[in-house]
Order: C-alpha cells, then sequence, then structure tokens
C-alpha cells in the first residue's frame, strides 16, 4: 500500500472544556502549508444550534473513523475550510468510499471569522466523548485555533499524532469533487419519509446494490433498478446518517449521471450534513478516475496559481462567470476546474450546484502526484509506444505497447474503448484507463 | 575496508546462528551487549533468517527424534522453546518500529517481565516503539492481553510514555493465563481494586474509549460459573466510593449513545443497575437520558423510556425537552414498546395539565406511520382524548400519515380527519392469472451480428464481465463462422484477452470450459483443448459445456463454417425452426456429422413459431430427422414405435434402431405435462422424466436435539426443520443428452451441499428454456433443504429466470419461488418481493398455488412467518392489483391453517395484514377462511383481531 506518514503536530490537543454555564470547544490545527500553520486563529465564537451541531460533529467522526472495506479503521482528523463567513468540516470513512462535509452557514455561528483558510483540526477520543454531554441550551464557544496569541506563542507541548495517511486518502478528496459536480437531485424527503426510509435499511452488511425509489406514496428500497431510483452500493453505509435523522428538516438526494456514485444532504436549516457514496462498499473514491479524462489537456499554471491568489477559503467559484469574465473557452475552463479540483484547490456543493474554493493542507506536489494512471500515460506517451492506425472524423484507432502484449485502443464518438483489463473491469465506469489517456494526449498534441 | 566490514559482518551472523543453535537464552544478553549496537544492519538480517528458520511451521523432516516426539503429525517449528525464545528477544532488542510490527510473536514477552532473562533483555534495549506495538496488539486482536502491572512498570522504567487508551485497553483485559490459575485471577483483581492510580486516572478512561470489558469472563474459582470479573470490581470501587455516584451514574448512561459494541453498552447499563439509582440521581442525569433517546439502538431507547418512567411527574423534571426529544421515538417500529410506555405517559401528563395537549397529541399522531395496527389503535385512544379537530398542525399531520393507516384507523379517527380526508383512491382491484403467450422470434429479437473486427474484438470483454451465456456462445461461433472478420494481425490483438481470461475464476463451468477454449485458439496451443469435467460443480448440464466446446475446435479443424445447431437465432437463446432445419439441410449437404448434444440443446431450444416456413422446408430435410422435425414442429403428435428385431434384419444388419433420446426431449419440451407411454417400449423405460413427467414429492422433515451446557448442566432443547424434495436414487448413465433425466437423482455427497452458481443457473435455464421443471427440482432439493442455507445465488439466478415473459410455472417452480420468500438471506426475499411486483403486474403467477405452498410450509415450521410477512410488506398497497393479489395469498393461506405444535410467531401480524388489507380495500374475509380461524385456540392476544375479522360484515 502506498502510504505517506503524514505527521500532525498540533500545539495542544482539541478539548472541549465546561466553563461556567457553557462550554468552549478549542480545535487545534495543523496545516503542511506553512502559512496557514502559523494562523494561530481562524474562528472564535458560540453556536447558534450546540446540540445539534455536536450531533453532527459526533457523525462526522462516525464516518472518519469507519471502514467499509478491507482497510483497517483508524481515526482521521477532518479538514476545516473556514471564510466567506462559512465553516465547512469535511473527511473520508479509512476506506475512502464515504465522504461527509458540514457546511455550517453563516447563521449556525455568532462569531469573528478571523482568518481565511483550510487546515486539520485534531479530532480525538475524549473530545468526540465530551461532544456526548453538550445539551441543547448551554452555550457552546467553538475556536478553531487559539484565539490569544500568548496561548499560541507559549511553549506548549507539541503534540505529535503520527499518522500513516494513505495517498488515496487525498486523493479521494480531490476526486469526489469532480463526482459530485456530475450529479442531478432526484429526490426530496421529508423527516417523517426519512425515517422510514432509513427504518428499511437492512441490518448488518447486505450484499449487493439498493436502489431507493419512491413508489406508493413512500421511498422504500429496492434490488430492482427502476426508472427515476437512486442507485447505491454498500447499502449499510447509509446508517452513518442515522444519528442526525431526529433533526432533519429534508434530505436531499443525488445521484451522479453514469448512476455509480450518490450522495445524500441533510438540511437543517442553519447547517448542512453532505454524505457521498461510492460506488461500492469495496470500492473508494480515490480509485475513480472521473477528472483524468480533462487533466490530459495542459493548462497554464498561471492560470491555477493566478485563481489560488484571487480567491478565499470557501467563496463560489463559477467556471462560466469566470470563462466569461476572462475570456477563457468553456474547453479550458473544464480542464482548469479539473485541474484545481485535483490539486485539491475546488471543493463542490452539491446543494447550491457550484464549485467554491479551498486549499487543502497538504503540500501541492503530493497531491499532483496522485494520479498514476496520468503519470503513466504520459510515461507511454514519452516512450513512444502509441501508434496512431486510423484517425478520421469521430474514429480514432490506435495500438499501445502494453506489457507482452499490444492494446487496441478505439475512440468513436463520445465513446472510448481500450483492450485492456482495467477497461474490461470496469467498462470505463471508473474513469479512462492509462492507453486511451495516452492515445488523447498524443491527439491533443496534434 | 569494505571487505573486512563483511567479513566481519559474516562472523557476526555466524556467531548469532550458533549461538541460536546452542539454545541457550543467557547468552544472548552478553552477545547483544557486546555486538550489537555496531553490527545492527547484519544483525536485522540475520534475526530476519532465524524467525523465517527457527519460527516457521513446516512439516518436519524424518528422523529418529522427530518420529518419536510427534508420532504421526509432523507439522511443527524447527526451533525449541528455548531457540525461539531467543530469536524473540533478538528481535525486541535490534528491530526497529516499521520491522517489529510484523512480530506479534514478541508481544506476550511484555507480560514475561517478571523473568529475568526477559525483563533484562528489554531493560538494556529500551526499544523506542513499545507504545505503538503495544497499542496495536492490543486492538488488533480482542484475545491479545498485556498484564497492567507490568506495563505499568515499563512506565515507571521509562520504556513506556502513558498513553490512555493503551493503559486502559491493558487494565480492562485480563491476562489469559488467569483463565486456567482462578488465584491468580482474584490476586490481580484485589490489586487493581486497591490500586489508586487505576481507580483515578485509568477508570474516567473506561467511558472514553471502546474497551473489551464486557468480555471479561472467567471462573472465580475452580468449577464455578464464569463470571465478570469488571462488575465486582467497578462494584467494589462504587461501594467504596471512589468515585462519584453522580458521575458514574451520567457517564453509564451517556456511552450508550456512543457507537460502541451493544454488549458493552448493555455492560455499563447492568451496571447503572447495580448502582441502583435514585430518583434525585436520575433527574441530575436526565438530560443524558433525553440524549439516548436518540440512539439508534432500539434497546438504549427502551432503557432510557424506562428510566424516565421513573421521574416524569417530578417537579424538576423537564418535560418540555421530553417532549422535543422524544418526537422521533414515535415514528420508529422498532421501538413499539418504547413507544406503549411513553403514550402513557404522555396521556398522565396530558391529563393533568392541558398545556400539553396539543404536543402530545402531535405526538401520538406521529404514531401513525408505524405500520403496526395494535399500536395505532392505542395511538387513536391518546389522540382521542388530547386532539383537536380545529387544530390544523394535528389534521395536516393526519393526513398526511393517511396511506400509512392500517385496518379502520381511518374510521376510528372520526372527527379528527373530517375536512382533510383526501379522496381514497381505488385499493382493490381483483386479480386472476392469465396465461399468454409471447412471441420470441421476431425481427427485433434477432441475435445481432458482428459488424466489423472492432465489434467482435471487444465482445471479449463482454464476455469476461457477463454472465450471459449468449456472449461465450456468440464468441464460440465467431472462430467459425467470422473468420472473414478477423484481420491479419487478429490473434495479436487478441492475447491480451488470452492474458486476462488466464488470470481469471469463473464460477460457472461453462464460462471457464468456453474461457479456456478462447485462450488455446488464441495462443494457437497445440491439439484439441479438452476441460476437465469441474467436479466442484456435481451437476452434469453444468459440465455440457464441454462438449459443445468439442464441436466447435472439431468445426475450426474441419473448415466447416456452419454454426452448431444450438447457437441461438434469436436472443438470449431462442431458435427459429425454420433456420434449424437450414442447419440439419447444410450439415447434410456438407456431410458434417450431428452431435447429439448440440442437437439435443437445439431442439429445447427452438420455438413453435415461424412453422409455416419451416414446414415448408421440411420435405428438404433428410429423411432421419423428417418425422423428429415434424413432432418438433407440432405437425404430428406421433412418435414412431420401435421397430421389432427380427432374425433376417439382424442378419443382415437392417434393422434400424431409432435413437429415442431427441424424440424425449423434444416430448418433454413441448408436452412439459403430458405422458408418453411410447417410450416404455424403448431403452428409456423407466428413466426419470421420460415417459411421465417428474416433480419431487415434498414434506418437512422435523429433527430434535438436545444438548447439555458444560458448566451449567442445563439441557437446551432445540428442533431443526427441512424440506425434503425426494429424487430418483439412481442417476441417468445412458447417452448424455436426455437433458431433462440428466441430474434429477440424489446424489450422494449431498452433505457437503450441492449449490450450483449464478452463472450455472442460467447457463441450465439457457438449454431447457421452455421447461425449468428439471431445475426447479435440483434447486428444490439441494438448495431448499435449509432456509437458513446457502443457496442465494443459485436462487436469485432463478428469480431472474422467472422473471423471463416467456417462463412457465409449475408446482415445483412455486415450491422455490415460496422458498424464496421465506429464505434467510433478506437480499433474497427482497428481490423475491420485487420479482412478485412483476409478475402481479403481469398477471402471471397464480397466487392461490403459491399460497398453499407458503402456507405449508408456514405451518410446518420450515422458516419463521416474519419473513414472509417482510415480503408481502413490499407487495402491499403497490397498486390496487397488487392489493388483490396479496389478499388473495393471503386468504389461502389463512384457508390451510393447520395448528401443529403452537402458532408460529408472528402470526398476529399476518391476520393483521389480512384484517388491514380488507378493511382498506373494502372486502369481506372468505367464508372458509373465517371458518378456519375458529380452529385457532383461546389466546388472549388473538381474540380482539379475530373478533375484528368476524365483525367485518359480508357484502
Amino acid at each position: 500500500m502506498n502510504s505517506t506518514d503524514f505527521q500532525y503536530q498540533y500545539a495542544a490537543s482539541s478539548t472541549l472544556a465546561r466553563e461556567g454555564a457553557g462550554s468552549l470547544l478549542k480545535l487545534a490545527h495543523h496545516s503542511e502549508i506553512n502559512e496557514v500553520n502559523n494562523v494561530p486563529c481562524f474562528f472564535w465564537g458560540s453556536l447558534t444550534e450546540p446540540y445539534l451541531t455536536a450531533r453532527c460533529w459526533i457523525t462526522l467522526a462516525k464516518v472518519v473513523r469507519s471502514s467499509f472495506g478491507l482497510m483497517p479503521v483508524s481515526l482521521r482528523d477532518p479538514i476545516v475550510s473556514v471564510g466567506a463567513e462559512k465553516l465547512r468540516f469535511e473527511g473520508f470513512s479509512s476506506c475512502n468510499g464515504v465522504y461527509v462535509r458540514l457546511d455550517m452557514l453563516p447563521e449556525a455561528v455568532d462569531g469573528e471569522y478571523v482568518a481565511s483558510g483550510t487546515t486539520n483540526v485534531d479530532f480525538n477520543e475524549p473530545m468526540i466523548h465530551a461532544l456526548n454531554l453538550v445539551q441543547k441550551n448551554e452555550r457552546v464557544v467553538l475556536g478553531v485555533g487559539q484565539r490569544e496569541v500568548s496561548v499560541a506563542t507559549e511553549k506548549a507541548k507539541v503534540i505529535e499524532k503520527k499518522v500513516a495517511l494513505p495517498n488515496r486518502w487525498i486523493k479521494g478528496l480531490t476526486n469526489v469533487q469532480v463526482s459530485l459536480a456530475r450529479m442531478n437531485q432526484l429526490f426530496a424527503l421529508n423527516r417523517v419519509q426519512c425515517i422510514q426510509l432509513f427504518q428499511a435499511v437492512p441490518k448488518g452488511n447486505a450484499k449487493g446494490t439498493y436502489y431507493i425509489t419512491f413508489r406508493s406514496g413512500k421511498y422504500s428500497l429496492s434490488t430492482l433498478a427502476t426508472p427515476g431510483s437512486v442507485r447505491i452500493g454498500g447499502i449499510q453505509r447509509l446508517r452513518l446518517l442515522e444519528g442526525i435523522l431526529p433533526w432533519v428538516q429534508q434530505m436531499h438526494l443525488y445521484e451522479s449521471e453514469d448512476r455509480e456514485t450518490c450522495a445524500a444532504v441533510a438540511d437543517f436549516g442553519k447547517m448542512r450534513l453532505m454524505m457521498a457514496f461510492s460506488p461500492d462498499a469495496t470500492r473508494g473514491f480515490s480509485g475513480e478516475g472521473s477528472a483524468l479524462e480533462s487533466l490530459t489537456q495542459q493548462v497554464s499554471n498561471e492560470w491555477v496559481y493566478g485563481l489560488n491568489y484571487l480567491l478565499k477559503s470557501n467563496e463560489t467559484f463559477d467556471p462560466t462567470l469566470v470563462s466569461i469574465e476572462n475570456d477563457v473557452d468553456f474547453g479550458t475552463m473544464d480542464s482548469l476546474v479539473a485541474h484545481l479540483s485535483a490539486m485539491g484547490l475546488l471543493g463542490y456543493d452539491v446543494f447550491e450546484r457550484q464549485h467554491f474554493y479551498r486549499r487543502l493542507p497538504f503540500k501541492a506536489e503530493r497531491i499532483l502526484g496522485l494520479n498514476p494512471r496520468l503519470k503513466n500515460a504520459q510515461k507511454l506517451v514519452s516512450n513512444d509506444d502509441i501508434v496512431i492506425l486510423e484517425n478520421r472524423a469521430g474514429h480514432v484507432e490506435a495500438r499501445v505497447k502494453g506489457t507482452g502484449v499490444f492494446h487496441t485502443v478505439l475512440l468513436h464518438g463520445n465513446e472510448a474503448k481500450c483492450t485492456c483489463q482495467w477497461f474490461t473491469s470496469y467498462q470505463g465506469k471508473r474513469g479512462l484507463c492509462k492507453h486511451v489517456l495516452a492515445v488523447q494526449m498524443v491527439l491533443d498534441a496534434g | 575496508m569494505s571487505k573486512s566490514k563483511s567479513a566481519s559482518g559474516n562472523a557476526i551472523a555466524e556467531l548469532y546462528t550458533s549461538l541460536i543453535e546452542k539454545g541457550k537464552p543467557g547468552d544472548l544478553l552478553p552477545f547483544l551487549r557486546l555486538h550489537a549496537h555496531a553490527n545492527k544492519a547484519v544483525l536485522r538480517q540475520e534475526i530476519k533468517k532465524a524467525k523465517k528458520y527457527w519460527l516457521s511451521y513446516i512439516e518436519l523432516p524424518t528422523g529418529s527424534v522427530v518420529d518419536a516426539f510427534f508420532g504421526t503429525s509432523r507439522w511443527g517449528q524447527r526451533g525449541n522453546e528455548q531457540q525461539q525464545e531467543m530469536v524473540i528477544l533478538s528481535a525486541i532488542a535490534v528491530l526497529d518500529k516499521t520491522e517489529i510490527m510484523r512480530w506479534d510473536e514478541a508481544f506476550p514477552y511484555f507480560s514475561r517481565l517478571d523473568e529475568p532473562i526477559v525483563r533484562e533483555v528489554v531493560m538494556w534495549a529500551k526499544p523506542t516503539w513499545t507504545n505503538a506495538f503495544l497499542l496495536s496488539q492490543l486492538k488488533k486482536n480482542d484475545w491479545s492481553t498485556l498484564d497492567y502491572f507490568h506495563l505499568r512498570l515499563l512506565e515507571e522504567r521509562g520504556l513506556v510514555e502513558y498513553e490512555p487508551e493503551l493503559f486502559v485497553l491493558s487494565m480492562t483485559k485480563f491476562p489469559f493465563r488467569f483463565y486456567r490459575e482462578n488465584s491468580l485471577l482474584t490476586a490481580y483483581m484485589e490489586k487493581i481494586v486497591n490500586d489508586p492510580l487505576a481507580y483515578q486516572r485509568e477508570l474516567p478512561l473506561l467511558f472514553q474509549y471502546e474497551t473489551g470489558i464486557q468480555n471479561q469472563n472467567m471462573p472465580m474459582a475452580p468449577n464455578e460459573p464464569f463470571k465478570n470479573g469488571w462488575e465486582k470490581i467497578l462494584g467494589s470501587w462504587l461501594d467504596h466510593g471512589r468515585f462519584d455516584r453522580a458521575w458514574f451514574i451520567e457517564n453509564c448512561i451517556l456511552v450508550q449513545t456512543k457507537e460502541w459494541n451493544g454488549r458493552l453498552r448493555a455492560f455499563f447499563r447492568k451496571r447503572l443497575g447495580d448502582a441502583s439509582p435514585t430518583a434525585a440521581e436520575l433527574l441530575a442525569a436526565q438530560y443524558p437520558l433525553f440524549a439516548c433517546l436518540h440512539a439508534p439502538l432500539n434497546t438504549v431507547v427502551s432503557f432510557a423510556v424506562d428510566l424516565i418512567r421513573k421521574i416524569w411527574n417530578d417537579k424538576n423534571f423537564d418535560f418540555q425537552s421530553f417532549i422535543e426529544f422524544i418526537e422521533p421515538v414515535m415514528m420508529r417500529a422498532d421501538c413499539k414498546g418504547a413507544i406503549r410506555h411513553t403514550l402513557t405517559i404522555l396521556d398522565k401528563a396530558a391529563q393533568q395539565s392541558s398545556e400539553y395537549r396539543p404536543a402530545v397529541s402531535y405526538l401520538a399522531a406521529d404514531v401513525l406511520v408505524v405500520p403496526d395496527l395494535s399500536l395505532q389503535e392505542r395511538a387513536v385512544k391518546t389522540l382521542k382524548k388530547t386532539g383537536d379537530p380545529n387544530d390544523v398542525v394535528l389534521t395536516d399531520k393526519l393526513n398526511m400519515y393517511i396511506p400509512q393507516l392500517q385496518g379502520n384507523i381511518t374510521e376510528m379517527l372520526g372527527p379528527l380527519l373530517t375536512g382533510s380526508i383526501r379522496e381514497m383512491p381505488n385499493l382493490y382491484e381483483e386479480y386472476a392469472a392469465e396465461t399468454r403467450s409471447h412471441s420470441m422470434i421476431h425481427d427485433g429479437s434477432r441475435l445481432p451480428e458482428f459488424a466489423d473486427w472492432n465489434d467482435l474484438l471487444f465482445h471479449f470483454g463482454k464476455f469476461i464481465q457477463s454472465e450471459d451465456v449468449m456472449h461465450a456462445e456468440m464468441l464460440m461461433d465467431a472462430f467459425v463462422t467470422k473468420r472473414h472478420l478477423f484481420p491479419a494481425d487478429a490473434l495479436e490483438q487478441l492475447k491480451t484477452y488470452a492474458d486476462q481470461l488466464s488470470g481469471l475464476y469463473f464460477n460457472a463451468p461453462y464460462r471457464r470450459m468456453v474461457g479456456g477454449l478462447l485462450i488455446h485458439l488464441i495462443r494457437q496451443e497445440e491439439g484439441f483443448y479438452q476441460p476437465e469435467r469441474d467436479h466442484l460443480e456435481r451437476s452434469e448440464i453444468g459440465n455440457l459445456a464441454k462438449y459443445l466446446v468439442h464441436q466447435i475446435q472439431e468445426k475450426i479443424v474441419s473448415g466447416s463454417k456452419r454454426s452448431l445447431l444450438c447457437f441461438p437465432t434469436h436472443t438470449p437463446h431462442w431458435i427459429d425452426p425454420s433456420i434449424l432445419i437450414d442447419r440439419l439441410i447444410a450439415y447434410d449437404h456438407a456431410g458434417e456429422a450431428v452431435d447429439p448434444v448440440d442437437f439435443a440443446i437445439a431442439i429445447s431450444r427452438t420455438r413453435r413459431e415461424n412453422i409455416p416456413e419451416a414446414v415448408e422446408k421440411a420435405h428438404r430435410l433428410p429423411r432421419q430427422y423428417q418425422q423428429l422435425m415434424a413432432f418438433v414442429l407440432g405437425t404430428t403428435g406421433e412418435i414412431p414405435a420401435p421397430e421389432k428385431p427380427s432374425i433376417w434384419k439382424k442378419l443382415f444388419g437392417s434393422a434400424k434402431n431409432i435413437d429415442y433420446v431427441p424424440w424425449a426431449v423434444a416430448a418433454r419440451t413441448f408436452y412439459p405435462n403430458q405422458e408418453f407411454q411410447e417410450f416404455e417400449n424403448t431403452d428409456l423405460k423407466g428413466v426419470v422424466n421420460v415417459v411421465s413427467p417428474f416433480a419431487p414429492e415434498v414434506r418437512i422433515d422435523v429433527r430434535r436435539h438436545e444438548t447439555r451446557h458444560a458448566f451449567s448442566k442445563k439441557v437446551d432443547k432445540s428442533t431443526t426443520r427441512r424440506l425434503i424434495a425426494t429424487l430418483p436414487k439412481s442417476k441417468w448413465t445412458g447417452k448424455q443428452p436426455l437433458l431433462y433425466s440428466m441430474d434429477i437423482y440424489e446424489h450422494k455427497d449431498s452433505v457437503w451441499g450441492i449449490n450450483l452458481s449464478f452463472g450455472t443457473v442460467l447457463f441450465w435455464h439457457s438449454v431447457m428454456p421452455q421447461n425449468d421443471q428439471a431445475l426447479a427440482s435440483f434447486l428444490l432439493r439441494y438448495c431448499c433443504e435449509y432456509s437458513e442455507g446457502l443457496g442465494e445465488d443459485d436462487l436469485r439466478a432463478f428469480l431472474l429466470i422467472v422473471s423471463d415473459s416467456s417462463f412457465v410455472f409449475t408446482d415445483t417452480i412455486y415450491y422455490v419461488i415460496a422458498c424464496c420468500y421465506l429464505y434467510k438471506d433478506s437480499g433474497l426475499r427482497n428481490f423475491a418481493a420485487e420479482v412478485s411486483l412483476l409478475l402481479i403486474c403481469e398477471r402471471r403467477i397464480d397466487v392461490r398455488q403459491l399460497g398453499e405452498k407458503l402456507a405449508r410450509l408456514i405451518f410446518e415450521g420450515y422458516a419463521p412467518l416474519q419473513r414472509f410477512l417482510d415480503v408481502a410488506a413490499v407487495i402491499r398497497d403497490h397498486s390496487a392489483l397488487h392489493n388483490g393479489a396479496l389478499l388473495t395469498l393471503l386468504e389461502t393461506i389463512l384457508e390451510r391453517f393447520e395448528l401443529k405444535e403452537k402458532l408460529p410467531a408472528g402470526f398476529k401480524k399476518l391476520l393483521e395484514m389480512y384484517y388491514d388489507l380488507l378493511t382498506k380495500t373494502g372486502q369481506a374475509p372468505g367464508v372458509s377462511t373465517l371458518q378456519n380461524l375458529t380452529k385457532i385456540p383461546e389466546s388472549t392476544s388473538l381474540k380482539p383481531i379475530i373478533k375484528q375479522l368476524q365483525s367485518i360484515p359480508h357484502q
């Protein structure tokens, strides 16, 4: 397994302490990027819905320490983006198959946005245990970082948390944004409908794929695909949402255009908790190469870094508007969006149907090195392993050198096929294979 | 320089090897002191080698000592106890963190620190990885234990840093050796009880980290039953006031909201019970109790409601918050007990204080989303007391819940629904199954042709990915009839698929055989590819593909360009009779022999469609096929009688022995239920499914078991029930292609269970698509024997076949479907429900026949009734037609109600569902059903619902 020992170095542990009549939750933060790491405090203020927020954080913690595949379970620290009067907490399950994000809207907090940025926050067991104690009417103050500069500069013992943070975790964070951007809303359930639907979720690990359908006046689960249903593999993962159902005002269900991935957004009014599910419990978002196609086209680094300086954390990123304002053609903009997502610079809010800017707290070179299929495709190109046999309007046939064999690549209209094992296994459902990518690179290069 | 270094390395390696060989642990530390620091890299390698050599389990070589020691078993390790100890201790002393993490063997040594040799090595080595290693070991396995006091020793010596999770896990797990030595356990527990650090520092961590405290059950004295040691320790701390009671009570409640092991949470609930909290103490913990009301686990909700019942009437109880928290509980079908208790509380509260009435009525209304008649009736009682017909919020809620209302709840709600009730849709349509014939041979279903080479090339991927039999057949046929599409480098292009296929394992033998053939052809291997019979697949049909694979190779070798006779002309497996006739004529013209298996499959796949065109061509058939094809086409029903062998004919060899196998296949294909006495005078006499159609007899076998518990000596009685579908004892050993008889016999090795596979079931149906009786008999015998069996994949494939519009039902098939309804696997039951929705929609399933089989299986205790109710719940209210079908199904079941030993659990729910459907659809119960219900023994719980059923007026 390819893993990176990403070392969190928190100035202190996150704590939830009772202070007077209320509680103070101090989230310790750490980023691999120095300029972010040096920010002492991002946000300081009180929660307007402390009990509900605590339940959402507990759910978030439940996701980041769950695993539905073969990966061992370990508690990984979520990421928080502060800015544009919003706080967004996001994370992944250990198996990479469930992405969770809590969007705290301006009404969810009453406080000061001291700085904007994205950072890791320490989620430890005692703190999560203490979240259980939060009550409805108590005052809870949230601090992302330390408010007092003196505290931050004090020579406190550095809490080192050595976590074998696998590349796939970071890679999943970038890939999922592309999947989310390709989703459409299919259903909106009220609380009663939600509770009824979740009562039908089979106990234990149910095999196979389920479909959420609306029939006979209610939402139910079916093992047969019917038109207009939402497909969900590894149905037991849906149970992660159980803890917040009592407060849901509406739950919106989304499905990707290829019917592979889906997402549920629990709307609480002041907050929204979103969970996205990979095609199956055994598949993580990290392996879904949905962004690869756009990444074959080179985009000027000036554009990428230019946008990085233009936007602040959580700020809306409207590709159409940026295209028009800056006279960028839409094709380039698609590639630019894919590049920004793959670099961890864009997230996607499926509820508001728009991208938002945030810079993941990992070094850019770490993130960019996470697309082995793309790197392998580049290698094929540089080794001159591609022979274009036929290239006419809408039809390309090529031979690409493989290990001891040749692969036939066929591009016909919008369809791309290859005789390699990757394509055979997934029939194009997990992004393009390196052979198709390599052919596209050769064609793009003209 | 490097040479001398290497020489010294070799010397150290040799020294280390000889040290281990000698096996004196006392020599290890002096060696390490002398050489470890300077030769770390060499020693690391040597330790890993030593582990492989001395610690690996191997088949030991023969030798007098080994033989004497091991007797017949030769499986063991090379190293003796001392040698192994030396290897592991040297690993502890030398290896770094990444390396030691894979040495599970090192872990027990940290519980042996009282042994001087172990202690001295560890103290000398001072490993820096102890925290990470010990924690990962403790978390990895439930049975890994580390003596808490040894850990404390390591902490004192600075070899371990204090880490809460490590210490609490170590403390809560009793060392494994205490199972045998009770006195050690009691002394250990005594030590913990009196250890201030344990109850001051470690105790709070019990509520922060998920431990296995609930599993620490050991006998406290010889021959005593197992008891949980922590129950005693916590009890002692509580009695001696080692912690704050209020804090303990609050945390015992709070941990219930965590996603922890259910038994761990139950353990803390019991401890709370042991503490016997007073009302005042519970009141102080009322908010944590409210939090428990939102726990996903229903037992936690019931626990919270039970405690709230004790305090809700106190003036310090925050009733308003309780009302807010309890809301989601009122909609939970798995919290019926808690809902009933809550309704009692709410009734009393509303009576005491009218201000709560609106809120109470809303909560009672929410109960109506739970599909339980008696619970809804209970909620209506509260609603009648507290509901205000002018309250818009309430009437809106009730209006929204109308589709969920059971039985006569709509009428019971009366004035509360007036004005808000919408026009009820028609909920009933009478159901009757219809027999329709479907055309399978038409232009739209013609088997697609490969357009070009690329189309053919990428079809290999489809074959690899799909269980569809058609893809395999299309590829095999391509090597015979589509060679003109193959470019010069075709096999070169296909090599990638040969590689992929050779790395794959398919469950279904037909896919493995076809895959093997494709590899053979692509790699141009010499000779014929001859697949072995698959012994994992015990069915004859499953192995039939080997004949087709052989036939394809014959064609390739002979240069034939003609498809197999059985190659489908229309999707997915149908053959146009006129094309079969064309093929037979072409074979005859080319002098190509007809393979009997190929021909038999072709007959069974031939549809009786497009008959005029076929009849027109039939006269051109070779003589030997004319009569048979006339029978296949249905132009004659006559089966020729065998010629009597006269001496004259025998002498001159002119006697024509008719091969009756294809006739028998054709007869069973086109006349599945007919008797054919004609075969009585042939060599097929007595073969199952030839003269008469075969349907296995079905009975439920009951076995009673008694098991005596080892410690309590209690005798547990249990019963298992299995379905026995009797098949003939002997196997058909004649010619292969007697398709409908080949597998219908009792397999001797059925003790291991004989499942087919998803793909084989599809293949079987593809070979005999017009009569699935043989397949159903096989599945009923081998996959449905136990409702808890492992045949869900086979049955899922069967249900897929059942949903096909051309499928023909039989008695046995209804039994298989009934078993699917009752199978333990919920996914299969759900799938069965989905297929039923479709079948009812198309009016293809006879619900009366299905009901008869279900009644027998349910009342003879084959499986829990609840499983059927789950399926019925999916069908209910799907449409008026589905309600009609379900009503007939329930009525058929109840008509056949028979009390065997006791009423099946869930029988009341069955009656409630029946009542609900009757009232909702305005139907009356059947007279025979009502009469049959009088057989039900007097039961207070059933009395009301039976009375309700009897009170429905007949129209």
